[in-house]
């Protein structure tokens, strides 16, 4: 756990509310469905918040991945799909499949399913940075005790790892073992060599954690009390300012804001009341964020 | 109802249920530190690796857990592995599919577990069961991408039909053929060495579970 000075604004509030912001976040990408102009600007606003919480940095690794498995899905989706009518390629007949085919209907149709994936990846790291995961995980506590304790266990045991690898590392390099110019299965052989060890003595390390639960009283009976988080007042307004944005999307969708049809033709029959739409709907989302944090940083 | 949806649901539920199953199981501090210690090694050894797509080490060290010390302990450190690794990986609505996966991984390794002989060592030194355990990794390779699978097209909504089913097992296939590999290799070179460590921790645990002088050493005889 991160002592307090190390956590940001979000850390430090209940996590199930931190949650619900990014699961509402998550929502909004499905409720609009594959609407490129409300998708573009739910990018734009969680790329901000994104870029304010600093969790781009940690984006930096997976962004390459997800190009890839992006340009994959792009590819795939277009040649499967067989909807529009503004033909760029016509391939071959594949049995069940049919006729690959690609046409910039199903191309921009499979390209906002690219920013909806670039949207949830955002999300996730949105989520690594602002929850705590040790309070995350004692939300579920008094419902799943084993499993939060097995799990919780799990993420101790890191360190402890890491430390143990290190000095098996460093007793192999002391006996001469270290393969610099070993092939592939070399390095393998190498890493099983290591790996042994590092099996041997974590087991024995459960052994001792075994022992520690034991001693404080493990399985002697049902806990008797489990650390409550109460919501703030200022939280529990932060709940009412999300569900404007929500049923801000629910109205306008019953008014007919955001119809977008890609197939079998391009349809957009209100560009200007859906940019009107959005800009209110920005807005309405962006209120809660600003509300917490300000709120945390008072 | 779109059938995304009714996957979606009855696969959440499917996963509680096994959750409530292994919750309410009895499980001492020994076989949950054992099982916290594996989950986490399972993870660790998923992270090095990611660079390979779909090739999982993890996937083996969760079988063979499920294998030594049973269906539960299987699919907890199955169901504890994502969760833990993904938080390096990255979080997503694709981290319960993933539990879900991985967990009923583990947890049929330990039905496969259960195939040898009452009594026996859980132990893979016969050729024949030890090949029995690397088909089984290597089918688990391809029925894992399966799972998964789901959740693309659980995502797909009004555009989800028979035709993108077809197209996106087909797409994946390479992907699982290369985890099913993955799978292959791991368990044909370590399974045999890496169940006897594992075995050893097991009967300890069983061993510390039935203390003599509460009359259980007979029970093991």
């Amino acid at each position: 756990m991160k002592s307090e000075a190390e956590r940001n604004v979000w850390q430090i509030a209940h996590p199930a509310i931190v949650v619900l912001h990014l699961a509402t976040q998550l929502l909004f990408a499905f409720l609009w469905e594959l609407h490129p102009l409300f998708l573009c600007g739910q990018l734009v606003l969680i790329a901000v918040w994104a870029k304010q919480e600093g969790a781009f940095a940690q984006l930096r690794p997976f962004f390459a991945m997800t190009l890839l498995f992006g340009f994959a899905y792009l590819c795939l989706n277009t040649l499967v799909l067989h909807e529009g009518r503004t033909y760029l390629w016509k391939g071959p007949i594949l049995p069940y499949l049919g006729r690959l085919d690609a046409t910039v209907e199903e191309l921009s149709y499979s390209l906002c399913g690219v920013i909806r994936l670039v949207i949830l990846l955002l999300v996730s790291q949105l989520f690594q940075r602002l929850v705590d995961h040790d309070r995350f995980f004692f939300l579920f506590a008094e419902a799943a005790p084993r499993f939060v304790t097995t799990a919780l266990l799990s993420i101790r045991l890191v360190p402890f790892l890491q430390h143990e690898y290190r000095r098996i590392r460093e007793t192999a390099k002391l006996r001469g073992l270290e393969p610099q110019r070993a092939n592939g299965l070399g390095q393998v052989r190498y890493s099983w060599l290591l790996l042994r060890p590092l099996l041997h003595s974590a087991l024995e390390g459960a052994w001792l954690t075994a022992e520690t639960l034991y001693a404080r009283g493990f399985g002697s009976g049902k806990r008797s009390s489990y650390q409550r988080m109460a919501l703030r007042p200022r939280e529990k307004t932060g709940v009412l300012l999300l569900l404007l944005p929500f049923a801000f999307a629910l109205y306008a969708k019953g008014l007919g804001v955001g119809q977008f049809a890609f197939f079998p033709l391009f349809s957009w029959p209100d560009p200007l009341g859906d940019l009107f739409g959005l800009g209110c709907f920005l807005l309405l989302s962006i209120v809660p964020i600003i509300w917490f944090r300000r709120g945390e940083e008072m | 109802m779109n059938i995304g949806i009714v996957l979606l649901v009855a696969l959440l539920s499917l996963f509680a249920l096994i959750l409530l199953v292994a919750e309410k199981a009895r499980m001492d501090e020994k076989k949950l530190a054992v099982v916290a210690t594996l989950g986490s090694l399972a993870a660790i050894v998923r992270i090095p690796f990611a660079v390979l797509p779909s090739v999982q080490p993890s996937s083996f060290l969760i079988m063979l857990s499920g294998y030594i010390f049973g269906a539960r302990a299987g699919f907890l450190v199955g169901a504890i592995t994502p969760l833990f690794s993904n938080l390096f990986l990255g979080q997503g609505p694709w981290t319960v599919w993933q539990m879900l996966a991985w967990g009923l991984c583990g947890a049929s390794s330990g039905l496969l577990g259960k195939l040898r002989k009452r009594g026996a060592a859980p132990l893979l030194d016969r050729p024949g069961r030890r090949w029995l355990f690397i088909v089984h990794c290597t089918l688990w390779g391809f029925l894992y991408g399966w799972i998964m699978n789901l959740w693309i097209y659980t995502g797909m909504g009004a555009l989800a039909n028979f035709r993108t089913f077809i197209g996106l097992y087909v797409s994946s296939l390479p992907f699982d053929a290369a985890h099913a590999l993955g799978n292959f290799f791991f368990s044909a070179l370590f399974a045999q060495n890496t169940a006897r460590i594992l075995a050893r921790y097991h009967r300890r645990l069983v061993i510390a579970r039935f203390p003599a002088w509460k009359g259980g050493a007979d029970g093991e005889k």
